[in-house]
C-alpha cells in the first residue's frame, strides 16, 4: 500500500498535463520540434505555390488547372478573386497528383470502396459511380420521347432508326460487387424500351463479364467500353438491322492506357489497360472529315502518346465527322448517321467496311437541326448510341436547330 | 473565409502570424491594430461589402457603451437602460434584418397569401456569433461587470477577432478583457495551439467532411421519394449526428488552439455531449458559449427559476424557442428548440427523477435514452422542408422498404470511419493517452508519439482538402 502511494506521487510529479495536447512541462524540446515541423510545412507549401512554375494542365487528372486570378477591385469586390484563389491554391499545390494519392490509398485502405465517385474492385477495377441522386431521370426520359419523336419522323422517309443503349459497368458487374448504391438502371432501362419500342436494340444484359480473370468488356481504369464491348455492341447493332459483323482480329496499339477513372483516383496500384483495335479496318480506305480538315485514317495514332488514349479513335469529339469509305464498290453499301457520345468512337471501326458513309453527330456540340440533316442527307439508317449515365445528361433536341 | 480552405492555411494564416510575431509582443496596440484589419479581411473574404456592416456594429457599440459607462458612474441609471435598450435594438434589428426578414415575409405570404416579394439579402456570415458576443459585451457593461472600452481598436479586434468570428465559440469580452492589455504567446502555449488546431482541423476534414457525404447520399434517396427503410435512415441520422458534432467542435477547436497561438484563452465549447445520460447534460456539453449565454442573458432575466414553477416552465419555452430561432430563419429550427424545450420540462418535471433510479448496471438505457433524442432532433434542425422531414421520420420509424444491400454497402464501406467517429466522440482515447505515464522516458515517447500522430492526421487533413474532396460550411444559416 505504501509503495503504491510513493509511486502515484512520483507519477503526479512527472506528468503535469492536464489533458492531451496541453504544453509539455517537461518535454519543451517536443514543442519547438513541432513549432518547427508544422512551419516548415506550411511555409514550404505556400512558398512552393509561389515559386514552383504554374501548371497549365494536369495529365493525369486530364484537365486544366486553375490559373492565378487576376487582381483587381472588381474582381475582389464581386468575389471573383476569392473564389478562384481558392481553386488556384488547391490546384497549384507542390506534390499535388502526391495528395490525391494519398486520399486515396487513406480511404481504401479504411474499407472504403469508392472513392471520388469511383467503385475500387478488389482486382483493381475501376467503375464509375453514379448515385440516383446523381442520375437525371426526368431528362433521360424526356430524351427518349426526344428520339421518339425524331424517328417517327424520320422513319417516314424510309430511314430506319435504331438506338443502342450501352449499360454502366456498375450494371454489367453488379454480381461481382455490390452495386446497390448505384442508380436503378434496371427501371431506366424498362422506361426505355417502353417509349422506343423494337427501336432500342436488346443489348441490357450483353457485357456481364462471362469468367473470372478475363478482362471483360469495359477498360479496367476507364469508363468507356473496350475492344470486346465495342465488338458486342457492333454485333448487336448489325443484327438489328439484319446483317452479319464481318470476323475481326484485334491489334494492340498501346498496353498502358490509364483512362478517366485512374485519373480520379490516382491509385498507385499498377493497373494497365491495352488499347485495341481491329485490324482488319486499318486497311480499308477512308476520308475522313472534321471541321474542314480531311484524314486518311480514322485513327489518330499520334494521341497514343498522350495520356487519354482513347483519343486515338477519331481524335477525340467533333460536332461531325463525316467518313467516307474510298474502297471499289463501297457505292453500294448503305449511308448511315451515328448520333452518340464518345462511346461510338471505338464502336466505328468495327462496321467501317459496311457503309459507303458514316456521319457522326455529336450533340453536345453540333447546332443546327439533326432531324434536318437526316432527311435531307438520304441516309439508309440512323443509330443513336450512347451510354446510359451521358443520355441521362444530355440536353437533346434532335429535332430543332439551336441556331434558331 | 474558412479555415478548412486553402487559402487560409496556405496564405491568410501563414501571412497574419508572421505579421504578427514581427510586431514586439509589448508594442500590444500593434498587434491589436494586425489582428483588426487581418480579422476584417477574413471577414469580408467573398463578400468584401460585409466589412461595412461590420465596421458600423463596431462604431455603434463602441459608442453607447461608453455612454452606458458614463451614466453609470454618475449614477444615471435610466439613461443607461435607455441606452442599453437602444443597443440591444440596434444589434437585434441588423441580425434581424439580414436573417429573419425573409422568414418573415415567407411566413406572412404562406399564412396570408400575400404574395409580398422578398428582399434576398445574403446572410452575412457569423452574424449570429458577434452580434450575441457584442451584445454580452455591452451588457456586462451596463450591469457594471466590465469597463467601457475606450480604445475602438481594441474593441473591433475583440468583436472581429477571426479564430472565433464565424463560428464561435461566443467569446465573452470579461473572459478575455486583460488578455487585449496584456498576453504572451511563449513556445509551449503555440505548441499547445498547433496541437488544438490541428485536432479541430482534422475532426473537420477527416471526420466531419466524410460523414457529410454519407448523410447527403441518403437524404437524396429520401428526398427522391425512394423510401429507405429505418436502417438506411439511421445511419443518415447518426452521420449527421457526427458531422455537426466533429463540424462544429472542430470548429471550436481551431478557434482555441489559434486563440492560444495569439496569447487568448477560450473557454471551452464542447465536452464530449454525446456521452450524455439526459437531454439536460447534453446541453451542458453542447455548444456551452451558446447555452450560457443564454442562460445568463436571458433565461436568468426573465426570473430563471426564481418565480416558481408555471413561471420557469414558461421562461425555459422562451429560451428554447429563441435557442431553436438562433441556429436559423426556418421553422423547423423553431420546432427543434421546442422539441428539446419540452424534452428539458419533462426531465425537470419528472423525468429527472425516474432516471436517478435506473440501477448502475443499468447507465446504458439512460445513454440509450439521451442518444436516441439527441438523433432525432438532428433530423429535425437538419431537413427544412417539413413534408421530407416527415418522410424521413416516417422512413426511420418503419415507413420506409429495407433494401439491405444498400445498408450493408454503407456498413463495409463506412463502417470503420463511423466507428472512428464513435470512438472520437468518447473521452477514451484521451483517458488512454493519459494513461500512457509510467515513467520519465516513457513520457518523452509519449509526446513523440503524440507529435508523430498529429503530423500525419496534418497531412492527411491537407491530402483531403487540396484533392477537392466534399467540403461543406454547416453554419450559413446560423
Amino acid at each position: 500500500m505504501a509503495k503504491h502511494d510513493i509511486k502515484s506521487k512520483n507519477i503526479k510529479n512527472i506528468d503535469n498535463r492536464k489533458r492531451p495536447l496541453d504544453r509539455t512541462e517537461d518535454g519543451k524540446h517536443i514543442d519547438i520540434f513541432l513549432i518547427f515541423v508544422i512551419c516548415l510545412v506550411v511555409v514550404a507549401l505556400s512558398l512552393g505555390q509561389l515559386i514552383v512554375p504554374d501548371k497549365e494542365k494536369s495529365d493525369n487528372e486530364n484537365r486544366y488547372l486553375t490559373q492565378a486570378p487576376k487582381f483587381d477591385i472588381s474582381n475582389i469586390l464581386e468575389g471573383k478573386f476569392e473564389s478562384q484563389l481558392e481553386e488556384y491554391l488547391s490546384d497549384q499545390i507542390p506534390g499535388r497528383e502526391n495528395w490525391i494519392k494519398i486520399m486515396s490509398t487513406v480511404s481504401t485502405s479504411i474499407g472504403m470502396t469508392d472513392v471520388n465517385g469511383v467503385y475500387v474492385l478488389k482486382d483493381g477495377r475501376l467503375i464509375e459511380r453514379k448515385t440516383e441522386a446523381e442520375f437525371n431521370a426526368k431528362r433521360f426520359r424526356r430524351n427518349l420521347e426526344n428520339v421518339a419523336e425524331f424517328r417517327d419522323e424520320v422513319s417516314e422517309g424510309g430511314t430506319e432508326v435504331r438506338m443502342l443503349l450501352v449499360p454502366t459497368a456498375a450494371y454489367s458487374y453488379r454480381e461481382k460487387f455490390n452495386a446497390s448504391t448505384n442508380f436503378d438502371e434496371v427501371a431506366a432501362m424498362d422506361q426505355a424500351k417502353e417509349v422506343l419500342g423494337d427501336t432500342l436494340i436488346k443489348f441490357r444484359n450483353s457485357l456481364m463479364p462471362e469468367d473470372e480473370g478475363s478482362r471483360g468488356y469495359y477498360y479496367l481504369t476507364d469508363h468507356h467500353w473496350n475492344y470486346q464491348g465495342a465488338e458486342k455492341g457492333a454485333k448487336a447493332y448489325m443484327k438489328s438491322i439484319g446483317k452479319k459483323l464481318s470476323k475481326c482480329t484485334s491489334e494492340t496499339l498501346s498496353e498502358d492506357f490509364m483512362g478517366t477513372l485512374y485519373s480520379k483516383v490516382l491509385l498507385t496500384k499498377k493497373v494497365r489497360d491495352r488499347i485495341e483495335i481491329p485490324e482488319e479496318s486499318k486497311d480499308i480506305k477512308v476520308e475522313v472529315t472534321i471541321e474542314d480538315e480531311k484524314y486518311d485514317s480514322i485513327y489518330f495514332m499520334d494521341r497514343l502518346e498522350n495520356k487519354d488514349k482513347y483519343e486515338v479513335f477519331l481524335g477525340g469529339n467533333y460536332d461531325r465527322v463525316d467518313i467516307v469509305n474510298k474502297e471499289d464498290g463501297a457505292r453500294a453499301l448503305p449511308k448511315l448517321m451515328i448520333i452518340k457520345d464518345s462511346y461510338a468512337n471505338s464502336f466505328v471501326p468495327f462496321i467501317l467496311g459496311d457503309f459507303r458513309e458514316i456521319t457522326l453527330i455529336d450533340t453536345r456540340y453540333y447546332r443546327e437541326s439533326v432531324k434536318d440533316l437526316a432527311l435531307d442527307g438520304e441516309y439508309d439508317d440512323v443509330l443513336v448510341l450512347y451510354s446510359i449515365p451521358n443520355f441521362s445528361e444530355e440536353k437533346l433536341n434532335l429535332n430543332e436547330s439551336a441556331l434558331q | 473565409m474558412l479555415f478548412s480552405s486553402s487559402v487560409f492555411l496556405f496564405a491568410f494564416l501563414p501571412l497574419t502570424l508572421l505579421i504578427y510575431f514581427i510586431v514586439p509582443g509589448r508594442f500590444i496596440m500593434a498587434r491589436n491594430t494586425v489582428l483588426l484589419i487581418a480579422s476584417l479581411i477574413f471577414y469580408g473574404w467573398g463578400e468584401p461589402k460585409y466589412i461595412l456592416v461590420m465596421l458600423l456594429s463596431i462604431v455603434i457599440n463602441y459608442v453607447l457603451a461608453i455612454i452606458i459607462g458614463k451614466n453609470k458612474e454618475q449614477g444615471n441609471e435610466h439613461g443607461a437602460r435607455l441606452m442599453l435598450i437602444l443597443d440591444v435594438i440596434v444589434n437585434l434589428g441588423l441580425l434581424g434584418f439580414f436573417k429573419y426578414t425573409d422568414f418573415i415575409i415567407e411566413t406572412v405570404n404562406s399564412l396570408t397569401g400575400a404574395g409580398l416579394g422578398l428582399i434576398g439579402v445574403a446572410l452575412p456570415i457569423g452574424i449570429s456569433f458577434y452580434t450575441f458576443q457584442t451584445m454580452s459585451y455591452v451588457i456586462d457593461v451596463y450591469r457594471g461587470k466590465v469597463k467601457s472600452q475606450k480604445n475602438i481598436i481594441t474593441l473591433g479586434a475583440y468583436i472581429t477577432l477571426f479564430p472565433q468570428l464565424i463560428a464561435g465559440p461566443i467569446v465573452r469580452y470579461s473572459d478575455v478583457e486583460i488578455q487585449l492589455k496584456d498576453r504572451i504567446s511563449d513556445k509551449g502555449r503555440i505548441a499547445t495551439g498547433i496541437r488544438r488546431f490541428i485536432m479541430g482541423f482534422a475532426k473537420k476534414i477527416l471526420i466531419a467532411n466524410q460523414m457529410a457525404v454519407i448523410w447527403e447520399e441518403i437524404y437524396a434517396m429520401v428526398e427522391m421519394g425512394s423510401h429507405p427503410g429505418a436502417s438506411l435512415t439511421w445511419i443518415g441520422a447518426l452521420a449527421f449526428t457526427f458531422q455537426i458534432y466533429f463540424d462544429f467542435s472542430g470548429y471550436s477547436d481551431m478557434a482555441i488552439g489559434l486563440g492560444k497561438i495569439l496569447g487568448f484563452d477560450y473557454l471551452e465549447n464542447f465536452n464530449y455531449p454525446y456521452i450524455s445520460q439526459t437531454i439536460t447534460e447534453f446541453w451542458r456539453r453542447w455548444h456551452m458559449s451558446l447555452s450560457s449565454w443564454f442562460k445568463e442573458y436571458v433565461y436568468i432575466p426573465l426570473g430563471g427559476n426564481r418565480k416558481g414553477l408555471l413561471r420557469q416552465l414558461i421562461n425555459i419555452a422562451i429560451v428554447w424557442a429563441l435557442t431553436g430561432l438562433w441556429h436559423g430563419a426556418s421553422w423547423n429550427f423553431v420546432l427543434w428548440g421546442v422539441y428539446y424545450g419540452i424534452l428539458l420540462i419533462i426531465e425537470k418535471m419528472f423525468l429527472l427523477k425516474i432516471l436517478d433510479r435506473i440501477p448502475e448496471k443499468l447507465r446504458f438505457i439512460r445513454h440509450i435514452y439521451a442518444l436516441f433524442f439527441v438523433i432525432v432532433g438532428w433530423v429535425i434542425f437538419n431537413i427544412t422542408d417539413f413534408s421530407i422531414l416527415g418522410e424521413y421520420l416516417k422512413c426511420m420509424f418503419g415507413g420506409g422498404t429495407e433494401n439491405l444491400d444498400i445498408t450493408a454497402y454503407y456498413l463495409k464501406s463506412r463502417g470503420t470511419i463511423l466507428i472512428a467517429a464513435a470512438i472520437a466522440s468518447t473521452p477514451l482515447v484521451n483517458k488512454a493517452f493519459m494513461k500512457l505515464n509510467s515513467r520519465i522516458m516513457f513520457n518523452t515517447m509519449r509526446d513523440m508519439l503524440e507529435t508523430f500522430v498529429l503530423l500525419i492526421l496534418f497531412l492527411m487533413s491537407i491530402a483531403f482538402l487540396v484533392s477537392g474532396s466534399y467540403n461543406p460550411f454547416l453554419y450559413f444559416r446560423f
